[in-house]
């Protein structure tokens, strides 16, 4: 595949990103000029449209971009340190782990500490904190001995865990009643409806500290990919490197399950299309994969809340209905392409 | 450059596996010196190059590079002053040749411009300048081992008054005759600017052109250390190969033939 020149890519991302912003902020129920955020009026209509916009519509917007942004980077990180353009976020078992603390909670735990929230979580959220952070940790000490973290390990305990995970969450599903199972698949599905403030605040935490360490990481995950000795040969302190990339990424990863649920397939196909279009360099890649993360996300969301209006589709199905045959479209297209005696 | 050799390994044993062991090796190499480790397969060269990359756990003895103990340098440091070849990668993510090149470039922080004209030799160096710019995961074998070789000799291009050792695990495995030459002369030309060149070769011919000190390895101990003259013998090839062959003089340039 022909290479796009990765700083003309980085300018249309960038330019891109205001505008669909603002056509997010027009477009729903109701057709809004986002100019009116920074108007001043006293009709009730230019009332209630402000309110549409500061509180529901901003937040929801800054949700899906930072959610978006961080999905993509951790996945172009998990794909260099598992140096397989296949890896996903949620391989390390995050998602499988949040969903089963997240069931667990919705049948048993939300009648015990009724009304209770946290930071604007509820306990369901607080459950799937407590299921993310328990999956990861067991994969990792899983893969871990003393001579240090083995990535092939960890990707088959990641396979392992989330099996045991998805085991649990059936477990928990199959003693729920049927207002249970309704919310148990509306949160799997990975919707952006419920952003508040609270929650774009916590979330946008965790994108900070993941957007802050990572820039220091880019040349050693490009050592990375040449493998984890020849990464040690170049000066990188290869342990070290693994320990804190899987902590922040599972970190974003996992508080992203809690603040909008699964949304799937970011955090594969937007560090893999950017890969050909240009290259595989992650001093270019990481801010790529970020805006275009947030574009995607904007973009299925838009979708999710005018196709079926005045009810909307949750974003996460979305994502994994158009993010699949794109995927599909570009594996084939790079096969005739590049080498066809690959793949 | 420093009065000690560069490398130094001390009573070097290590367990590799349960059947696999290092036993009490000792080896110098200096400044400018090239050492080739020769030996039959499974006879421990390449956990000799893990043990003295610090990959392998040492049960005794030491290795030094530069006068301090490998396990004292940081990682940072060390790979400003000793660059390493393993016997092969796979790089499965498209990357070009020069960017993998590049790479070699990253333990230091020279200007971009400097890395470029630096990254420019080194390609030349290998011969690879004609398919810079093509993807590395669809060249030959053969044409990756030598992206790889120019790799490692961008990352201690320079003479930047420390010391520098190059370590390379078969690097003329899959290449061609004229190719294979090119290693000579890679080998040679480091070494001339005082590098120290550590090499595992199974070519014995391509050794004996290249090697002030040859060292046999025999089921993970020295079998014999020296001159090629003195390693390179009938008899030795006997005792470690088990072969038994002719050690022809190649009168043009003092190089051994090893006739089966």
């Amino acid at each position: 595949m022909e290479r796009l020149n990765s700083s003309s890519v980085m300018t249309a991302l960038v330019l891109a990103l205001p505008a669909v912003v603002l056509l997010y902020l027009a477009v729903g129920p109701s057709l809004i000029s986002p100019l009116q955020l920074f108007a001043v009026s006293d009709s009730g209509d230019f009332e209630r449209n402000q309110v549409i916009m500061t509180s529901i519509r901003l937040p929801r917007a800054i949700m899906a971009l930072i959610v978006g942004a961080s999905l993509a980077v951790s996945g172009a990180v998990m794909q260099g340190l598992f140096r397989n353009p296949l890896a996903d976020p949620s391989l390390i078992g995050v998602s499988s782990g949040a969903s089963a603390g997240a069931s667990f909670m919705i049948v048993f735990g939300a009648s015990l500490i009724e009304g209770n929230q946290i930071l604007g979580l509820s306990v369901v959220g607080v459950g799937a904190v407590i299921g993310a952070v328990l999956a990861v940790f067991l994969v990792y000490r899983l893969a871990t001995n003393r001579y240090g973290t083995s990535v092939v390990t960890m990707l088959l305990s990641g396979v392992a865990i989330s099996a045991v995970a998805s085991a649990l969450n059936n477990l928990f599903t199959y003693f729920a009643d049927s207002a249970m199972l309704r919310r148990i698949s509306v949160w799997e599905m990975g919707n952006l409806e419920g952003a508040s403030w609270e929650r774009v605040a916590l979330m946008g935490v965790v994108a900070s500290v993941l957007l802050w360490r990572l820039p220091r990481y880019r040349q050693a995950l490009n050592a990375f990919l040449l493998g984890e000795s020849e990464a040690r040969y170049l000066g990188v302190d290869v342990e070290w490197v693994k320990k804190e990339l899987i902590l922040v990424v599972a970190l974003a990863v996992g508080v992203s399950v809690v603040v909008v649920g699964n949304i799937a397939f970011v955090g594969l196909v937007v560090p893999h299309i950017l890969r050909g279009f240009i290259g595989p360099d992650h001093r270019a890649l990481l801010p790529a994969s970020a805006l275009a993360g947030a574009l995607l996300l904007l973009f299925a969301d838009m979708a999710a809340r005018v196709l079926i209006a005045p009810a909307e589709l949750p974003a996460g199905i979305l994502t994994a209905l158009v993010g699949a045959p794109v995927f599909f479209y570009l594996l084939i297209r790079s096969r005739a392409l590049n080498n066809p005696e690959r793949l | 450059m420093s009065a000690s050799a560069t490398l130094t390994l001390q009573g070097l044993s290590a367990t590799v596996s349960p059947s696999m062991t290092l036993n009490d090796i000792d080896l110098t190499v200096g400044a400018g010196e090239t050492a080739v480790v020769i030996g039959p397969n499974g006879a421990g060269k390449t956990s000799l190059l893990r043990a003295i990359c610090n990959d392998l756990r040492l049960d005794s003895g030491s290795v030094k590079l530069g006068g301090r103990e490998m396990a004292a340098w940081t990682l940072q440091e060390r790979a400003k002053t000793l660059a390493i070849l393993p016997q092969r990668s796979n790089l499965e993510f498209p990357f070009t040749v020069t960017e993998v090149v590049t790479m070699g470039r990253i333990p230091h922080s020279t200007s971009q411009r400097r890395n470029e004209e630096i990254v420019e030799a080194a390609l030349e160096m290998v011969d690879c300048n004609q398919f810079a710019e093509r993807f590395y995961i669809n060249l030959s074998g053969g044409e990756k081992q030598r992206v790889q070789l120019a790799r490692v000799a961008a990352q201690i291009w320079e003479d930047n008054g420390r010391d520098r050792c190059l370590v390379l695990d078969e690097p003329s495995a899959s290449l061609d005759l004229a190719h294979q030459a090119m290693i000579v002369e890679m080998v040679q030309t480091f070494a001339r600017k005082g590098v120290a060149i550590l090499v595992v070769l199974h070519d014995l011919h391509l050794a004996s052109k290249v090697a002030d000190k040859m060292i046999a390895l025999r089921e993970g101990a020295v079998a014999a250390v020296g001159t090629v003259e003195s390693v390179l013998s009938e008899q030795l090839l006997n005792d470690v190969f088990g072969v038994k062959a002719q050690v022809l003089n190649n009168d043009r340039d003092g190089s051994r033939v090893i006739v089966t």
